[in-house]
């Protein structure tokens, strides 16, 4: 009698027991099932989705034109010649490749063209950061009008002075003193001096935008970082170097991108001022990889297709070294809190 | 102003000037005097000779046949000018949109990153007039030249949905405007993403320098994404959105493509008129400081500094 009713309360037991258990893990399925039903993760994934979508389709208008590049360099002519062949080439070569490491003499030209790009984007990067804190920050009479000047220098295509710039480097001189040791000044034409002493004083390509870039980066950042460094007792130099550059990476790593590709790129002033082949950059060599390909202007207007697997195998030469840059360069595009751990 | 912190001010101005004078120094040495040269060449006659130039004063002849002879040059002015006001605001909505997109976590990122700097290298100097060539000439044999964006772009010219659209429906005439108007903006289109690698690159790294500490601080208070879009990123990136609005403006004027500046370059060196050359340049570029400074005092009133 008394053990019947204890083994009833325990079988009550077990049945209420296992009905919690039965209940809980119902309770969870309700759960994870809730978790689709909410708005948010529907809002969560469609915008996931529409992302998704919207990138692939950008992807596409992107990298089409590069793949086209990349394809177009490795057919060979029978494949060129040959309308039903255009994504994937019948016979495949390397032999493009070959001719215009040739015609580019590759490594010499690689060579001036690491040489040229990186030093002048150093110096770049230096003067116009220097400038650029220097508008950003500090106020006195004439700040407006000199950066009005800047602005004045970006607008100017560099087109309209190329010819008094070619004069003033065939015959260089610093405000008359060079002549009174050298009559007629120094000419410094081919070689690299109009493109590194420019850009020591932030008046190198593009350097009115560099300078502009930075002043604006500078000018959005919180004053409680300097202060700090000024009553610590930093000169306005050493806050700049210690405090405001650490800051300031991502601007950094953009300008030094952007003085790289374009100093890279660049064949408009090269082709002024460099006249020896020996000094030639990689984008000068690609200019002349037609002729060198057909032999004569007159048989590249008549087979125009013919020059195009040497032009782009050229193309591919010139980007390649740029695109792995940005691969590198990426890695520092993180967010500020990570970078520098000032919070607030 | 307190006498007290007049030489703090003084030491800080003195300061400023170290910072910029070395620019002022550059100016001076390599801008000023080609500046001037290029001024006068304006107001004179250029022949080439075996040992250089001759440079001979003709006073404002050349002016004179700008504005009355030459009669596709105010032409182009009005249409760069129209280009520009199209175009500039398209170009920065969607680089905003998009760094704002290639900043957020995902999947991907890395190449989509990688992606949109492709603009940026494929676009400048070089590359440029190799990659001018006739690409489309091979796909649609030279018969279709595609609309503004094979212009702009060629290597895109392939991907010339535009062709193949109204090649389809060129024979209907009721069609054909339809079709034509759809085309023009997918050129536009492509020309906008095109365009706008550099601002894409500039608005990521403005957004990577915003302090995430702020969208924490929203977050607590339980702030929307539109909200914390509108309120904290916009205002915060609002100093790169003046530097990119300059610097789209600038760009649209001074592209290659542009209509005005090819007709500079190939009458000055083509042609070999360089006084001539010189002087549609230098009018061209009064006309287009004359609109840069109009944007800048527009916009700049509206700009959001975290200390001024």
């Amino acid at each position: 009698m008394f053990t019947g009713e204890i083994s009833q309360k325990l079988n009550n037991l077990y049945v209420r027991a296992n009905e919690f258990f039965v209940n809980l893990k119902e309770n969870d399925r309700i759960k994870r099932l809730q978790k689709y039903t909410k708005s948010s993760y529907w809002k969560k994934a469609g915008w996931s989705f529409t992302r998704a979508i919207l990138l692939l389709g950008l992807l596409f208008v992107l990298i089409y034109p590069l793949l086209f590049v990349i394809v177009t360099s490795i057919k060979s002519l029978d494949d060129m010649y040959n309308s039903t062949v255009v994504w994937i080439p019948r016979q495949p070569t390397l032999e493009n490749y070959k001719l215009v490491w040739k015609y580019m003499n590759y490594p010499q030209s690689i060579r001036n063209t690491v040489f040229l790009s990186l030093i002048t984007t150093v110096l770049q990067i230096a003067s116009c950061g220097i400038i650029g804190y220097g508008f950003a920050r500090f106020k006195f009479k004439e700040r407006n009008f000199i950066f009005g000047l800047v602005v004045f220098t970006m607008i100017l295509a560099p087109q309209v002075l190329i010819v008094p710039n070619f004069m003033l480097f065939k015959n260089f001189d610093l405000f008359g003193l060079i002549s009174v040791f050298k009559p007629g000044g120094i000419n410094l034409l081919d070689s690299f001096w109009p493109f590194i002493l420019p850009s020591m004083f932030g008046m190198g390509l593009k350097g009115g935008l560099f300078i502009y870039i930075f002043r604006q980066f500078f000018r959005g950042m919180p004053k409680e970082l300097e202060d700090a460094a000024y009553i610590d007792g930093c000169g306005p130099l050493q806050t700049f170097i210690r405090i405001m550059l650490p800051n300031a990476i991502p601007a950094i790593v953009t300008v030094f991108l952007f003085s790289f590709v374009w100093h890279w790129n660049d064949v408009f002033e090269p082709k002024v001022y460099l006249t020896s082949p020996n000094l030639y950059t990689l984008a000068m060599k690609l200019t002349e990889i037609d002729l060198h390909a057909m032999g004569s202007r007159d048989s590249l207007l008549k087979d125009p297709i013919k020059v195009l697997p040497p032009r782009y195998a050229g193309v591919m030469y010139v980007v390649s070294p740029m695109l792995l840059l940005y691969a590198i360069g990426q890695k520092y595009f993180v967010s500020s809190v990570e970078r520098t751990g000032i919070v607030g | 102003m307190t006498v007290r912190s007049m030489p703090l001010e003084r030491k800080r101005a003195i300061a400023g000037r170290m910072f910029v004078y070395p620019w002022v120094v550059g100016f001076l040495i390599f801008y000023l005097r080609p500046l001037i040269m290029s001024i006068y060449f304006t107001l004179s006659d250029i022949a080439v000779t075996k040992d250089g130039f001759v440079v001979k004063y003709s006073g404002f002849k050349n002016y004179v046949n700008l504005f009355v002879s030459d009669q596709n040059y105010v032409r182009n002015l009005i249409t760069s000018l129209v280009v520009m006001l199209q175009q500039v605001p398209l170009i920065l909505i969607f680089s905003l949109f998009v760094a704002v997109i290639l900043n957020q976590e995902f999947r991907g990122r890395f190449i989509a990153r990688s992606a949109f700097f492709l603009p940026v290298v494929l676009t400048s100097g070089a590359l440029v007039y190799v990659l001018m060539g006739d690409l489309s000439a091979q796909h649609t044999g030279g018969q279709f030249t595609g609309g503004a964006a094979a212009d702009a772009m060629p290597m895109i010219s392939n991907l010339d949905f535009g062709g193949l659209l109204l090649s389809i429906f060129a024979t209907n005439d009721n069609l054909y405007p339809v079709v034509r108007f759809i085309v023009e903006i997918m050129d536009q289109v492509f020309i906008i993403i095109w365009k706008s690698g550099v601002q894409i690159l500039i608005f990521l790294a403005g957004l990577q320098s915003i302090n995430s500490s702020v969208y924490e601080a929203a977050d607590v208070e339980g702030a929307t994404g539109w909200e914390k879009f509108w309120k904290i990123t916009f205002p915060m990136i609002s100093p790169i959105i003046v530097v990119n609005v300059v610097y789209t403006t600038i760009d649209s004027f001074t592209d290659y493509n542009n209509a005005m500046l090819r007709n500079i370059v190939d009458t000055t060196f083509r042609n070999g008129l360089y006084a001539y050359g010189s002087t549609m340049a230098w009018v061209y570029f009064i006309f287009v400081i004359a609109v840069v400074s109009i944007i800048i005092a527009l916009i700049s009133r509206n700009v959001f500094y975290m200390n001024d």
